[in-house]
């Protein structure tokens, strides 16, 4: 049986657990690992599906469910499996929500994701922020100011560029907006002058001195650990994925702690991007089906798996796996303070097409011409939209 | 049976060169021909269909990508070729002269070269040009203030440049090739009639290595126009699209967006170009290389 994730250090190796364990305990199957970091990751996997040789079981997200389904052929329908797979154990209105195409459960939910912020309780309550940091947009740039003009060494806030487009960008348009950025429709959900604002805000947010220059974060694509100005405690807070806060946090030398990621003042819903995020999947043309959701199977419900495996993948999204990690005390106090808030203030579930790396690749290009002060918040944005407009155009089966 | 095995030794030699054949067939002629047959097509992966010149057309008329990458890709080359025939020229005069430890200097200056186009080198480049790698903490030396490297897009491209230029193991070796088959007696003339060093070489040696000159500007023309990993690992393109090297574009067009069509027709461009530049170079050496014949 072969099983493709991508995923950090930490990830790997718990997995790499878990699959020995599932050898074990079933001797007959014996698993081939293929796993990665996330760059590549899905043309690799687009790349294998066409040629017919995706792994038996893969790891997909929840953005690209909708866009496989519509290749056909994709997913295998696990319920036909239910003999050797137990998805009770997930609430139904979750497996409906995310999970279920076409009357089928074609992915499982790995593990239910959020959007926090993460931020340097030293760096921090040397300005007199301790406990609370919920902030609007507002409040980030004047306490961004306070920071960078007492040290001009330090920010109060960075991201990588990901980061910036879900984390920042997405998140503001969409407590503007109130719907998500990219329809199912192919459309675009958003105008010139609603983008063009939030361009202006980020601008904002570099010119006042309170996010790190872009110049130098940009060098930093996948992970703020890398960032030697983080490390060194001279930032004071970045936006993550729940998932990743093992790997964001490991090894600094000051305390950290998370919150809720920030709010426009009024604002119609948080933006923020929640759910299970991660998931797996049986490939359609497997030779060994049942094996495939045997293995599915184990992976989120056998109690030594869930051991294994701990929050690699953020908090269960099913509420025994979460139930035997908490008595185990396996889930940590960041993570678990983490998924609370994070829970607290969803927003939407990701569109079909905004994690398509194309689209995402677009909304890049203008934000950075924005930062860079090669185009203006207004021009960019209608470039912005006449791209999308054309590349979804493309895009439409 | 005599005959037969007279006309199976016809084919020795195709079998010999089979493997080489085969390969070549499949791995190069059968993708290099089918891209035209799919650069008239909208392919995707998924579905094709025929599209006439569309994706050439708009190539040519409306895809603002296309003419930044390749601006990028020619400033690049331009830069890039004549800054490594420079280097790799220098490096061959004074191994030329050097009388001892020749092996081991030429190994020396050969060894980037064998790295190749190594992501493993493209990595260790962006650390040794981060805000706080090396190079800055060298310039920190003479207290020269640190520089951004990478992320600002005025000088990014210039970092990466420095990239190949110490990978000139190839043209080095070809120019000292060339340097030894001067005949010594040209230099001994001119050492008699009193002319100086650099007359030497502006009126010997540059002249009689100009049939080299044009090979190694050929040769290195054609590889740096294609370069893809030091901006794919290094830079990733960016930042705000600043080392955007051409290959790059032609990867994200084919395996980010799958628009095969579409990549097979900027590819074709791409070889066009090239093919471009060859014959320019060709065509203009005859008047700036010179044959003893």
């Amino acid at each position: 049986l072969r099983v493709s994730w991508w995923g950090g250090d930490s990830r790997h190796q718990a997995t790499l657990d878990a699959i020995e364990i599932f050898e074990s305990k079933y001797p007959n199957i014996s698993i081939e690992a293929e796993y990665s970091g996330f760059d590549g990751y899905y043309q690799k996997l687009v790349t294998q599906l066409v040629a017919k040789t995706a792994p038996d079981v893969f790891q997909s997200d929840q953005g690209w469910t909708v866009e496989f389904f519509n290749r056909g052929d994709v997913f295998l329908p696990l319920e036909q499996y239910a003999s050797v797979i137990d998805l009770s154990t997930f609430e139904d209105q979750l497996l409906n929500s995310y999970c279920r195409m076409g009357g089928h459960t074609v992915v499982v939910p790995l593990g239910f994701n959020g959007t926090v912020l993460l931020y340097n309780k030293d760096l921090l309550a040397k300005y007199g922020v301790s406990g609370s940091t919920e902030w609007t947009w507002e409040d980030m740039i004047a306490l961004g100011r306070r920071i960078h003009a007492d040290n001009p060494d330090a920010y109060l806030f960075t991201d990588i560029t990901d980061g910036y487009i879900r984390f920042v960008l997405k998140p503001y348009l969409e407590q503007v907006t109130n719907r998500i950025a990219v329809t199912d429709d192919y459309s675009v959900g958003f105008s010139q002058r609603e983008m063009a604002g939030v361009f202006s805000f980020i601008k904002e947010l570099f010119d006042s001195g309170t996010a790190e220059p872009y110049e130098r974060s940009v060098l930093y694509k996948v992970s703020v650990i890398d960032n030697p100005a983080w490390i060194a405690g001279n930032i004071g807070s970045t936006l993550i994925f729940l998932s990743t806060i093992a790997r964001d946090t490991a090894g600094l030398p000051f305390e950290v702690g998370v919150g809720r990621l920030p709010i426009r003042g009024g604002a119609p819903t948080t933006g923020q991007e929640s759910g299970p995020s991660l998931m797996f999947a049986g490939y359609a043309n497997t030779a060994h089906p049942k094996e495939a959701a045997q293995f599915i199977n184990f992976f989120v419900n056998d109690p030594d798996s869930i051991l294994a495996l701990g929050t690699v993948r953020s908090v269960p999204a099913n509420q025994p796996a979460l139930d035997i990690l908490n008595n185990a005390g396996k889930v940590d106090a960041l993570m678990a303070s983490g998924a609370s808030i994070s829970a607290a203030s969803m927003g939407f579930p990701n569109g079909a097409l905004e994690m398509n790396p194309s689209v995402h690749s677009i909304f890049v290009q203008a934000m950075e011409q924005v930062i860079y002060g090669q185009l203006t918040p207004d021009k960019a944005a209608a470039n912005l939209i006449a791209d999308l407009q054309e590349r979804l155009a493309e895009m439409k089966p | 049976m005599n005959t037969v095995s007279r006309r199976l030794a016809r084919f020795h030699g195709m079998l010999y060169i089979s493997p080489w054949m085969i390969g070549f067939l499949l791995l190069t002629a059968y993708p290099f021909f089918s891209a035209i047959a799919y650069s008239f097509t909208n392919f995707d992966l998924f579905s094709l269909r025929f599209v006439g010149l569309r994706n050439y057309i708009k190539i040519f008329t409306n895809d603002v990508l296309f003419v930044k990458s390749l601006s990028v890709t020619l400033r690049y080359t331009v830069i890039a070729v004549p800054g490594k025939l420079a280097i790799a020229m220098i490096l061959a005069l004074l191994l030329n002269r050097t009388k001892r430890f020749t092996g081991f200097y030429r190994t020396v200056f050969y060894l980037p070269s064998i790295l190749g186009g190594s992501v493993a080198l493209s990595i260790l480049w962006r650390f040794l040009f981060r805000p706080d790698g090396l190079v800055n903490s060298l310039l920190a030396v003479f207290s020269i203030q640190a520089v951004n490297w990478l992320g600002d897009p005025r000088i990014a491209l210039y970092s990466i440049v420095l990239l190949p230029l110490w990978q000139l193991g190839a043209p080095m070796v070809l120019f000292l090739a060339g340097l030894k088959t001067i005949p010594q007696s040209l230099y001994e003339s001119a050492a008699m009639d009193g002319a100086r060093r650099a007359r030497v070489f502006l009126n010997i040696t540059l002249p009689m290595l100009s049939p080299i000159i044009l090979f190694n500007l050929v040769m290195q023309t054609i590889v740096i126009l294609q370069l893809f990993t030091p901006a794919f690992i290094t830079t990733q393109g960016g930042p705000a699209h600043a080392t955007y090297l051409y290959s790059l574009m032609l990867y994200d067009t084919a395996f980010r967006d799958f628009k095969m069509g579409y990549a097979s027709a900027l590819s074709w461009v791409l070889f066009s170009v090239i093919l471009l530049f060859t014959f320019v170079l060709f065509r203009s050496s005859r008047y700036w290389t010179y044959y003893e014949q």
